[in-house]
């Protein structure tokens, strides 16, 4: 019974007083020798405003990169990590771990950056997240080196690694800054051309000292614009690297042109091929088994299970896109042979992890035990549309429509109070007028309205997250948290469904225009950021008028 | 500056909404905009907004603009404050009707003769020096200028002889008569969007050509 007894702890005299006065004293101390460091370090006499301000905005950039990649790996549940194919990562860790002594060609040659391609969705980023967190374990076993220096960038995620030019300045800038090199530092933060920047970074990876190893990590390459020819855009990539320096980027196999550039000049034993590259009818066998397995195990991290007959329903109909190939292809009938390959192709595009991981979060997770499923969707897009026909069910379709375009539409996503500003615009101005009006109409009637949508603007936004959550992904863009959606092909399904013509596009784009112009109009040096402010395009009249009928309706 | 992202976003939708005059106006020839960016990012970043606008949109106020940017990259990466006194020193000549100083320019009536976007452009540069909290030094004459490359932008034909060319009105297509063809040029992007034939009855080069 004893143990059964709450104890109650005291803590001698004074004690919080003294530990919270350490604290501030320390904490006071540490930043006062951090700022003198600074201010006495690379950036010289200069004043006050100015040292701050190269570090501070590389270093923002560098974090949000840095955590996504972090995400991105937290991602990745417990049994899809244990489970998964570790080929690939194998493959990688040994063109790392190879010393140059073992390369081929002698003495002469050096390594070469690493490739990884694979479709969209098939899984590249999730494979370099992997890398680039157990790389340090793999390169300081090798040899005598300090330590592992990771530079990571996501290509098309942040304004400074949109264009090729920005992106190798602001890695040049990292690296000079990582290595204390002043010089280059200043040269690299006045560079502006291509070639010279160009230049920098070769520079940079020669000249840093070799106590500590360097990894480079690039995803989505393809993403990269710049003003030149497709040619000489990648004319800044080294193509022979130092002993220590370690370059791996991720191209999408749908970008042609620079695949082929960097298969021209990258040896082929350098690339890592995800998922299909090759087309055949064994693999098709292979391709359904594997992504039965990542649902299997996508569903054990969710803490589902699916009954034995759903379980045969979901395996017959992933094998049986597969097997129907095979059967069409065994008959003897020449011109079946084209029509065969082509579907096979679209059998086994659709069949990557991304395809696997929606499929057990949105569909699978919500089916109960007495569900007898009659339809399975084959492909993303499917995934994408049966989703989005059960949320304009239970939502107004004016209020997905306009959510769905406008995250199609911008660059980076959009900011959670931007997105609950919006659901409580459309609302007061768009959904409740019309239903009120509909209302009205009907009011002699006695029957009930059959579709009562939720009242309050708080519920509307959580149910609608709730039910977007397995499409949308969450990223840090400049220190600030944004949703966009998980990968290209839902922006294309998307895209499919709500802007079917170019002037449904140029309006959206239209309505953004203003909706950003007045928010970065009103945004002062000082002030916090206020979220998207879009009151300002037309329905401002609504608005007012509506929250006054609406609070007469409501008493 | 917390606001780099709203100033990248707004660029891109201004492009791809198809409205020049707003993306001239909100966006390009906004100086608080070149400064969010020159500030928030760099200069080699506006450089490549430039590129990016350039590849799809001909305009004579963006060349001029881009041209600005180049004889003055190094001055404005060194200090992003004197964005607004380069503006002012290349830009004035192709604003200006007759004023003998800036001052008198700035508080005249609107010039019109060349552009609106540019002398509205120029205006905020001027309000902009003139704010400006610690001491900045800026031109006040405008016949003292400095030598601005003569040629705003060059294409090369892509074909041996033209007889005939003119452009559409918005001026982003060329239509070019080549013996018997008839090739749409889209100048932004310098490729042949279209080429048409004469029919087979008409054996007579093109003589004429007027929109």
């Amino acid at each position: 019974m004893s143990s059964l007894q709450t104890r109650t702890y005291t803590l001698p005299e004074h004690y919080i007083e003294r530990f919270g006065e350490t604290v501030l004293r320390t904490l006071k101390s540490s930043i006062d020798d951090h700022v003198t460091q600074i201010q006495n370090s690379m950036f010289g006499p200069l004043g006050p405003g100015r040292t701050l301000e190269h570090p501070g905005d590389i270093v923002r950039e560098a974090h949000s990169h840095l955590s996504n990649f972090r995400r991105l790996m937290g991602a990745l549940g417990m049994a899809q990590a244990i489970d998964s194919d570790f080929a690939h990562l194998l493959q990688i860790r040994e063109l790392i771990t190879r010393k140059v002594d073992e390369v081929p060609g002698g003495r002469g040659a050096r390594h070469q950056p690493i490739v990884v391609t694979g479709r969209e969705g098939a899984g590249k980023s999730t494979l370099l997240a992997q890398v680039f967190t157990y790389a340090p374990e793999w390169l300081v076993e090798n040899s005598e080196r300090d330590g592992v220096i990771r530079i990571v960038r996501q290509c098309g995620q942040s304004p400074s690694s949109n264009f090729a030019s920005e992106l190798l300045r602001s890695l040049c800038i990292q690296i000079a800054i990582a290595h204390g090199l002043e010089a280059q530092l200043q040269r690299s933060a006045a560079a502006h051309e291509l070639s010279e920047l160009a230049i920098c970074f070769q520079e940079l990876l020669k000249l840093r000292n070799s106590s500590s190893d360097l990894l480079i990590i690039l995803d989505d390459l393809h993403h990269l614009q710049s003003a030149l020819q497709s040619s000489a855009l990648l004319g800044w990539m080294p193509w022979n690297l130092p002993p220590n320096v370690y370059f791996i980027c991720s191209v999408a196999l749908e970008a042609e042109s620079v695949l082929s550039i960097l298969r021209s000049r990258i040896s082929t034993e350098n690339f890592v091929c995800l998922g299909e590259c090759e087309t055949s009818e064994a693999k098709s066998f292979h391709q359904g088994n594997a992504i039965l397995s990542m649902v299997q195990c996508k569903l054990r991290d969710e803490k589902r299970t699916l009954t034995p007959s759903q379980w045969e329903f979901v395996r017959q109909k992933i094998k049986l896109s597969g097997e129907e190939m095979v059967r069409v292809v065994d008959q003897p009938n020449e011109p079946n042979r084209p029509i065969a390959v082509e579907s096979e192709l679209i059998s086994s595009e659709n069949m990557t992890p991304l395809f696997a991981n929606l499929l057990a979060t949105s569909v699978l997770s919500s089916w109960e035990s007495f569900y007898v499923p009659e339809y399975l969707p084959t492909s993303v897009s499917q995934i994408v549309l049966t989703i989005l026909d059960d949320i304009e069910e239970c939502i107004p379709y004016a209020l997905v429509r306009r959510i769905c375009t406008y995250l199609t539409c911008t660059k980076y996503g959009l900011r959670e109070t931007e997105l609950y500003n919006l659901v409580q615009e459309t609302l007061l101005s768009q959904v409740w007028p019309a239903m009120t009006n509909l209302k009205m109409n009907t009011e002699s009637s006695s029957t009930p309205d059959p579709f009562e949508y939720p009242r309050s603007t708080a519920s509307m936004w959580l149910l609608l997250k709730a039910k977007l959550n397995p499409l949308l992904k969450e990223y840090f863009v400049q220190g600030q948290l944004y949703f966009n959606w998980r990968s290209p092909k839902i922006a294309t399904a998307v895209r499919e469904r709500y802007l079917i013509d170019i002037g449904q596009l140029r309006a959206t784009h239209q309505e953004l225009t203003n909706a950003f112009y007045s928010s970065f109009s009103e945004v002062r040096r000082d002030e916090l950021l206020t979220p998207l402010n879009t009151s300002h395009i037309d329905y401002n009249h609504w608005k007012r008028e509506e929250r006054n009928g609406i609070s007469e309706r409501s008493r | 500056m917390e606001s780099v992202r709203e100033a990248d976003e707004l660029w891109y939708h201004l492009l791809y909404s198809g409205n020049k005059e707003q993306l001239k106006s909100y966006a390009l020839l906004n100086m608080r905009f070149l400064k969010t960016i020159v500030e928030g990012v760099s200069v080699c970043y506006l450089r490549c907004i430039l590129d990016a606008v350039r590849s799809q949109v001909l305009d004579w106020d963006i060349e001029q603009l881009y041209g600005m940017l180049k004889q003055s990259v190094h001055v404005v990466t060194q200090d992003p404050s004197q964005l607004a006194v380069e503006a002012l020193l290349w830009l004035v000549p192709f604003a200006s009707t007759g004023a003998l100083s800036l001052h008198q320019m700035m508080n005249g009536k609107s010039i019109g003769s060349t552009s609106s976007h540019l002398s509205e452009f120029l205006r905020q540069a001027y309000r902009c020096c003139v704010d400006y909290r610690k001491p900045l030094l800026y031109p006040n004459n405008i016949w003292l200028n400095l030598p601005v490359p003569p040629q705003v932008t060059m294409i090369t034909s892509p074909w041996s002889s033209i007889t005939r060319a003119v452009s559409t009105p918005d001026s982003q297509h060329l239509i070019v008569c080549e013996g018997k063809m008839l090739h749409f040029f889209h100048l932004p992007t310098k490729t042949i969007a279209k080429s048409v034939e004469g029919r087979k009855i008409s054996q007579f080069p093109i003589l004429n050509l007027k929109l």
